[in-house]
C-alpha cells in the first residue's frame, strides 16, 4: 500500500499536508515523532515587510471549530530567510513557502530575494485568500485578470511547483481556479477561511476589532467539500482540499470528491497526532476496499474512470 | 519536547463552589515540568468544544501533576464533570517556566492565579501572598494554606479572610529590596504590581494568561503586544520579566 505522490509538481510520501498559519517554524516541529503522517508543511504566511498582525482578540471558539483574527503576523521575508530557512535545512518534510503579497510590486522584490534560496524551497503557495487584512472585501472584489497577472508573474519567476490558493469566499471560484491553471500553476488549494463574525454579548460589541474573522475547523468541513467537487470537476492541475478535514473519514472523503492531496489545520490544535491517526486510518480504509494506492481513489465519487 | 498524552485523573475535589483541583497521572509531563509551566487539556472526546484549555502547573508529585481550576464558561464546566479514572488528554508541558530565583522569593497570586505559584513553592519555597475578593474565596483560601503549611498570607477585599486588602497590598508589605517578586493573576493586577515595586526589589516576574489555540507558537492567536514588539504568550511566555512587559 503506497501513499507516495507527487501532487501538483511537489513529490509527497503523504497526501496530508500542514496548512499554513498553525505549526511553529521552529526546527524541531519538523522532524519526527511531530512529522509522522506528514507529508508537506506550509510556512506561516510570509509578507514583505515584518508584520505584528492585528490587534484585540485573535482566537474566538466556535462549535466544533474556532474563529481567528491574526493578520499574518510574521517576520517578513528578510527575517524569514535570516532567521527560519537556515534552521529549517534540518527538517525531514518538504517545505512550502506560504506567500502573500499586496501586489505585483511586492512579487518582484521578495522573488529576488528568494532567488538564492530556489533549492531550499520545495514549492510555493501563493496566497490569494487572507481574509484578514487589506481591505474588508479584497477578496471578493478581486478581478480574474489582477489574478492572473499575479499568478503569471510568479510563474515567470519560480520554476519550483507553485500552487495558489483560493478563498471560498470568491463569487468566482471557478473561474479563478481556471486562470490560476491557465497561467501555469501546478495545483490549486481549495479553499481557506471563511468569513464570519462572533459578538460578545456581554459587552454588546463585536469581539474582533476587524469585526470579521476567518471561520475554520470541523465545522467547515462540508462548505468545503462541495468546493472541491465543484473545482476539481472543472480543471486538470492537481487540487489540494483545504478547509475542515479532521478525520480520515474527512480526508478520504476529500480525496473521492476530487482532491489529490488534503490540507489540515485547525485539528491539530485539538491533536497534535492527527496526521498519523489520519494516515492510519485511511491505511486501514484502503486494506479493507483491496485497493493498493490512494491514488485511485481521486475522484472517484463522481463515477466514471479514474484520473 | 512536548508530550500529547492521555493523562488519568487519580484524584478530584472540589474546594469551594466552582473551583476544582485534580491530581492527573501523566508521567512525561510530570517529569520535565517546570514552575510557570502550562498544560492544555482537552475537555471533550467530541470536537465541540473544539479547543484546548491551558491550564498552569500547580504541582507535581511523582507521576502525576496538579491542576486547578474555576468554572468560567462550557470547556471549564465540561471539565469540572469528568471523574476519578477519566481520562484527560494532555498537551505539554507548555511555554517557559520561572527563571531561577536570585534573591528571597516572594510568591503573589491574585485569586486562581495562585496555581503557578503553588509549583513555584514547592520547587523554591519563599512566602506566598494570596488575595482574593471575599469570603466565598474561603475553601481555596483554606485549601492552599494547609498545603503550604504556614508560609502563607492572605488577603480579602472586604476583609473577611485573612488580612483586609489586596495581593498588591500584601507585596508591598511582604517584599524587601533583597526579595524577588513572581506574580499571577489579571494583566492589570501585574502591571500595578510591576509599577508599585519597581525599583524596590531584585525582580519582577509575571505569568500572563492569554486565549490560546495551539499553544506551541505556530498560530499566533496569543500574541500580545509589547514594547519590545510581539511577544507569543505560550512560548514567549506565559512568565515574562515584567520590566520587558512594562517598561516602555
Amino acid at each position: 500500500m503506497s501513499f507516495s505522490l507527487t501532487v501538483g509538481g511537489l513529490p509527497l510520501s503523504f497526501p496530508l499536508i500542514i496548512s499554513s498559519g498553525v505549526w511553529p517554524m521552529d526546527v524541531d516541529f519538523w522532524k519526527p515523532p511531530y512529522t509522522d503522517g506528514v507529508g508537506a508543511i506550509c510556512t506561516k504566511g510570509i509578507t514583505l515587510n515584518p508584520r505584528g498582525g492585528n490587534r484585540g482578540v485573535r482566537v474566538w471558539e466556535t462549535h466544533s471549530g474556532l474563529l481567528n483574527s491574526i493578520g499574518l503576523e510574521n517576520p517578513g521575508i528578510d527575517g524569514f530567510l535570516k532567521d527560519y530557512l537556515p534552521m529549517l535545512k534540518g527538517r525531514s518534510v518538504p517545505l512550502i513557502l506560504n506567500l502573500w503579497v499586496e501586489g505585483l510590486e511586492d512579487l518582484k522584490v521578495m522573488m529576488d530575494k528568494l532567488k538564492p534560496h530556489r533549492d531550499e524551497i520545495d514549492a510555493i503557495e501563493l496566497n490569494l485568500s487572507c481574509p484578514n487584512v487589506g481591505k474588508e472585501s479584497h477578496i471578493l472584489r478581486r478581478r480574474v485578470d489582477e489574478l492572473k497577472a499575479l499568478v503569471g508573474s510568479l510563474r515567470e519567476l519560480w520554476d519550483r511547483p507553485l500552487w495558489v490558493k483560493l478563498s471560498p469566499m470568491s463569487p468566482s471560484l471557478i473561474d479563478e481556479a481556471l486562470a490560476v491553471e491557465e497561467e501555469g500553476a501546478d495545483g490549486v488549494v481549495i479553499a481557506n477561511t471563511w468569513l464570519g463574525m462572533a459578538i460578545d454579548v456581554e459587552r454588546e460589541r463585536p469581539v474582533f476589532e476587524r469585526i470579521t474573522a476567518g471561520l475554520s475547523g470541523p465545522a467547515i468541513f462540508p462548505l468545503t467539500l462541495r468546493l472541491v467537487w465543484e473545482v476539481s470537476s472543472s480543471v486538470r492541475i492537481a487540487v489540494i482540499g483545504s478547509g475542515g478535514v479532521s478525520s480520515w473519514e474527512d480526508a478520504v472523503a476529500m480525496i473521492l470528491a476530487g482532491a489529490w492531496a488534503v490540507e489540515i489545520g485547525s485539528v491539530t490544535f485539538w491533536d497534535l497526532k492527527a496526521p498519523l491517526k489520519i494516515v492510519k486510518g485511511m491505511e486501514d480504509y484502503l486494506r479493507r476496499k483491496g485497493i493498493a494506492h490512494y491514488k485511485d481513489l481521486v475522484g472517484r465519487a463522481k463515477g466514471g474512470a479514474n484520473p | 519536547m512536548i508530550f500529547e498524552i492521555d493523562g488519568v485523573i487519580k484524584e478530584k475535589a472540589e474546594l469551594q463552589d466552582g473551583i476544582f483541583y485534580l491530581s492527573v497521572e501523566a508521567p512525561s509531563i510530570a517529569y520535565l515540568a517546570g514552575p510557570g509551566q502550562f498544560v492544555l487539556v482537552r475537555v471533550s472526546p467530541s470536537f465541540d468544544p473544539f479547543l484546548r484549555r491551558p491550564l498552569s502547573i500547580a504541582g507535581t508529585k511523582d507521576d502525576r501533576i496538579k491542576l486547578l481550576f474555576s468554572i468560567v464558561g462550557r470547556g471549564t464546566s465540561l471539565l469540572s464533570r469528568m471523574r476519578e479514572g477519566d481520562v484527560l488528554s494532555l498537551r505539554g508541558p507548555l511555554g517557559k517556566s520561572f527563571p531561577h530565583p536570585e534573591g528571597d522569593l516572594l510568591l503573589v497570586g491574585g485569586g486562581m492565579g495562585v496555581a503557578p505559584l503553588l509549583f513555584a513553592h514547592q520547587v523554591y519555597g519563599g512566602r506566598l501572598v494570596l488575595g482574593v475578593k471575599d469570603g466565598s474565596w474561603k475553601g481555596l483560601c483554606d485549601w492552599v494554606r494547609d498545603s503550604l503549611k504556614g508560609e502563607v498570607s492572605l488577603f480579602s477585599e472586604d476583609g473577611s479572610i485573612g488580612e483586609k486588602g489586596t495581593a498588591l497590598d500584601g507585596a508591598l508589605y511582604y517584599s524587601y529590596p533583597s526579595s524577588e517578586v513572581w506574580a499571577c493573576g489579571p494583566k492589570e493586577m501585574l502591571f500595578a504590581l510591576y509599577r508599585a515595586l519597581k525599583g524596590k526589589v531584585k525582580g519582577i516576574f509575571g505569568s500572563i494568561e492569554e486565549r490560546m489555540a495551539c499553544g506551541i507558537g505556530g498560530c499566533y492567536g496569543c500574541s500580545m503586544e509589547t514594547p519590545r514588539g510581539m511577544r507569543r504568550v505560550c512560548v514567549d511566555g506565559p512568565v515574562f520579566d515584567l520590566k520587558e512587559v512594562c517598561e516602555i
